[in-house]
């Protein structure tokens, strides 16, 4: 629909940066803190994955959705963000066992301490398995197209699925057990 | 029935997932960038992809003025890594292009990111009125100089206009890469106890040891996650502590530094209310 000679980014009917930018930029953003992005990296993990969409926008196909091609740059940037910062995992594990931390201060605080959990949750998970757990119940998207963004079968996103909420369940349960949370 | 309707999403209000769960997935909904973010990396983002395609053009000027293909290679470079000036660490990719390996070296060029490299101007998206134009690139062209050597292009920075993102502590100038300013992070465990702290001065009424403790929040974390509660937590221990004129100068660099931020209406509140306590105070 996109496809004309006016621009550079138009080629197999890819939309212009400008409007990928407009659409997806906070999904692409929400997606990498999820994978594993700090919030302090966001901006340039954002960067780097528009200027290699950017890179790469010939080699958009056409068949998928954009918002596949777009998660497939995120879903890499994140990758290889979490191998580069293997030595600084962003782990609160202390954080949250800290005695100074004394719960409900503040709200913002204890929602950073919830949100520090699930980071350190959704760490335990792999790539796969995260990938599905992420696009289905934070970005809760219908699994049909999970499947299709984690570039697997749907029954394979089902059992991705079952096996990362079995984990994050008892992750959560272990940390209230514990009383790191809330 | 369908698998797709058999599941339901945690976070669903007709959900059987337990309230931790909940909760602690409900804590991701902030996700994201800001407006301000949003406005600021548009313009880097455009100006990357402007300046990659001015790159190409530059190439046969360059060669009309008799520049060595070293020379070209060395302008490409420049603008694409002038653009990209805070861009992420670019890694080697199969398909990479000369242009792409140019704009590797150009972004670890750049001076520092505690300064970004300036970007060629081009309006971002939500101050374009015409999202189909063209994005506006200014002096991309002016790099190359007549001897073949280069210099800075004259360029405004709109990103300069975002939020400051002070990341002087944690950044060396030499080192651009966010691997670098990796290697001197601080634990972010201490930065929300240190805030804990502050907050619990403040609570005790040591507004003056909550000030020390978020003064010293700022000069170690002033790229933390909780900047804007620290400086929210900091107005009101300078309302506590009556030194008003200080609290509503801090209220305006926050607003000026945070726009859109979910504190400024607690802020405004604090400052505002407390203003009226106080005169009545005065009065009586």
């Amino acid at each position: 629909m996109h496809a004309t000679t006016q621009s550079p980014m138009t080629a197999h009917s890819l939309p212009e940066l400008r409007m990928l930018y407009a659409e997806h930029v906070q999904f692409v953003a929400r997606v990498l803190r999820r994978m594993g992005v700090r919030d302090a990296d966001l901006e340039d993990g954002c960067q780097e994955v528009f200027s290699s969409l950017y890179r790469r926008r010939d080699s958009y196909d056409g068949r998928g959705t954009v918002r596949s091609f777009v998660f497939s740059f995120a879903r890499r940037v994140a990758a290889d963000y979490r191998k580069r910062a293997h030595v600084r995992r962003e782990s609160f594990s202390s954080e949250l066992a800290d005695p100074a931390v004394e719960p409900g201060v503040d709200a913002a605080i204890d929602n950073r301490r919830a949100r520090a959990l699930l980071n350190e949750v959704l760490d335990g998970l792999d790539d796969d398995r995260r990938t599905v757990f992420v696009l289905f119940e934070l970005e809760q998207l219908p699994m049909t197209e999970v499947a299709e963004l984690a570039a697997c079968p749907l029954q394979t996103a089902y059992s991705r699925l079952h096996s990362a909420r079995k984990h994050v369940e008892a992750a959560i349960e272990r940390a209230r057990k514990t009383g790191r949370f809330p | 029935m369908s698998d797709e309707q058999r599941v339901t999403h945690w976070l669903e209000a007709d959900s059987d997932a337990n309230p931790d769960v909940r909760a602690v997935l409900g804590s991701a909904k902030a996700d994201g960038l800001s407006a301000a973010q949003v406005e600021a990396l548009s313009a880097k983002v455009l100006a990357l992809a402007a300046a990659t395609s001015t790159a190409a053009s530059i190439a046969p000027a360059a060669s009309s003025a008799g520049l060595s293909v070293a020379s070209k290679a060395t302008i490409a470079a420049l603008v694409i890594g002038l653009a990209g000036g805070g861009l992420w660490t670019l890694r080697a990719t199969p398909d990479r292009t000369t242009s792409d390996v140019g704009a590797s070296r150009g972004a670890r060029a750049a001076p520092s990111r505690v300064d970004p490299a300036p970007s060629p101007t081009v309006v971002p998206i939500a101050a374009q009125p015409d999202a189909s134009a063209a994005p506006t690139v200014v002096a991309a062209r002016t790099i190359a100089t007549s001897q073949g050597g280069t210099r800075q292009p004259r360029v405004s920075d709109s990103s300069r206009q975002g939020p400051i993102v002070a990341r002087a502590n944690t950044e060396s100038p030499s080192s651009p890469t966010v691997a670098a300013i990796a290697a001197v992070a601080v634990d972010p465990a201490d930065d929300v106890a240190l805030l804990h702290r502050a907050a619990g001065a403040l609570r005790s009424g040591a507004h003056r040891d909550a000030l020390a403790l978020l003064s010293r929040h700022r000069e170690q974390f002033a790229s933390s996650a909780l900047s804007e509660e620290r400086e929210r937590i900091m107005i009101e221990a300078l309302v506590r502590a009556d030194r008003r004129a200080e609290a509503e100068r801090e209220a305006e660099r926050f607003r000026a530094r945070f726009p859109g931020s979910a504190q400024q209406r607690r802020i405004d509140a604090l400052v505002t209310q407390d203003a009226s306590v106080g005169r009545l105070l005065h009065k009586g």
